[in-house]
């Protein structure tokens, strides 16, 4: 059931993704990918490679969606990989966590760091792929925006699916 | 041989994550200049469904616009049309002439989806292998030139526009001296381009109309593409680099034409094989 309810969650994000947000082009600097917020929700219950599979096939399903084979599947491989520690670090107590990652279940002032900072390597990752060493400063900026606008709609997500 | 398992035992999370990467990696590496796999692309059927799905609702909201443009292009070429019929009066009575094979001929498709702005760039046509659309083949929007079909899904394509950080270029000419150039893109905006190779004594100013060459088999000659908006030649360099702004408007590009240019290509390649 908790998965079936991920799995949806993932379907309307994805919608949401690429027919709304990457329509939205208010300037080649503002990409932002809402979609993360799937992997940063999910679960840590599973065995960590299923984890980093998930992510890598998340990341696919985006790149067909993008006509970025592989850029995405690299990114959201790595934040897969990063998540857990990250998690770990933050919660105090040793019980092991079963829901899903959340304001609710790590606090807000936690879930808002761990959200900033995968995000950040998730987009410097994607920009950093997609540019190569085209125009740094561009591929900069276009990270520093991007991070902003997703990390705003990200914590945006929270606060409206708590009420 | 203990060791090494006792080790991918111990890392086998890590050992899954540098494979998924290393396969990431081959995917970039192969798909850097455009989208090569049509799975892994927007002419994936059921990919492309979604955003067909999308326009259709999405194109109700633009119609006066897209009318409105349909229109335009329909008075343009029907001032054409009276003029070639004119000219083709005039050279009745001077010279028996047989009509040319009509060399090309057009396959209108709808733009689906678009991504623009960033640095790689490309859009999805709604026709695809099955309407005889190839690799290679040129794309023409209501007034300019708009890119080339770079991958071909069974009802789907991807057109990777002038505008696009891919290193093809556009063969050119100068509408009043003929002189020839390449047309590519600066990586900054989509509504101008960069046309170089143009010697530097050669007569330059702004407003003047480019047009497509005809050297490539791609286009056919004389397909507007931009006027000259300013020129300017580096140091150190023999050629004028000469920014264009384009006829074609991406934002409001709805409708497109693919260029089947088939006749032409075979009419080519049979001259090539005989001169071998």
């Amino acid at each position: 059931m908790k998965w079936i309810k991920q799995l949806i969650r993932f379907i309307i994000v994805l919608l949401l993704q690429v027919l709304l947000i990457n329509n939205l082009q208010i300037s080649g600097l503002c990409h932002p990918y809402l979609y993360v917020v799937c992997l940063l929700m999910m679960p840590i219950t599973l065995p960590r490679w299923v984890d980093l599979l998930i992510g890598a096939l998340v990341g696919l399903v985006i790149d067909a969606f993008c006509n970025s084979a592989g850029v995405h599947m690299a990114a959201c491989t790595l934040i897969m990989l990063i998540r857990p520690y990250q998690i770990e670090r933050m919660v105090v107590e040793s019980e092991r966590l079963t829901d899903e990652i959340g304001f609710s279940s790590i606090g807000p002032s936690s879930f808002s760091i761990y959200a900033a900072l995968l995000i950040v390597i998730h987009h410097a990752m994607v920009f950093f792929l997609t540019n190569w060493f085209h125009s740094f400063l561009f591929t900069l900026l276009q990270i520093a925006i991007s991070s902003i606008v997703t990390y705003g709609l990200v914590i945006g997500y929270e606060f409206i699916r708590k009420k | 041989m203990q060791n090494l398992l006792k080790f991918i035992q111990k890392h086998n999370n890590f050992l899954v994550f540098i494979l998924l990467e290393i396969v990431a990696l081959l995917l970039i590496v192969q798909n850097t200049a455009y989208p090569k796999s049509t799975l892994l692309s927007t002419c994936n059927s059921f990919v492309a469904w979604h955003y067909e799905v999308e326009n259709t609702i999405v194109s109700y909201f633009r119609l006066k616009e897209d009318n409105e443009q349909l229109q335009q292009e329909n008075a343009m070429l029907r001032n054409q049309l009276v003029l070639y019929a004119n000219e083709r009066e005039r050279l009745k009575e001077q010279v028996t002439y047989r009509y040319a094979n009509l060399q090309h001929h057009f396959i209108p498709a709808k733009v689906i989806q678009m991504q623009t702005g960033g640095v790689k760039n490309y859009i999805t046509i709604n026709k695809g292998a099955r309407d005889g659309i190839a690799e290679g083949m040129g794309v023409l929007g209501p007034i300019g030139v708009v890119g080339v079909v770079s991958t071909v899904g069974q009802q789907f394509s991807v057109v990777i526009p002038v505008t696009s950080n891919t290193g093809f270029g556009v063969s050119c000419r100068m509408q009043k001296n003929n002189k020839i150039g390449t047309l590519r893109w600066d990586n900054k905006d989509d509504s101008h381009a960069i046309l170089i190779d143009i010697e530097s004594h050669v007569d330059v100013q702004p407003g003047d109309i480019i047009l497509t060459s005809g050297l490539s088999e791609t286009f056919p000659e004389n397909i507007p593409v931009g006027v000259v908006e300013d020129a300017v030649v580096k140091d150190g360099e023999a050629t004028w680099t000469i920014r264009v702004k384009l006829y074609t408007d991406f934002s409001k590009l709805s409708y497109v034409q693919v260029i089947d240019n088939d006749i032409v290509s075979k009419e080519l390649e049979q001259l090539r094989s005989e001169m071998d």
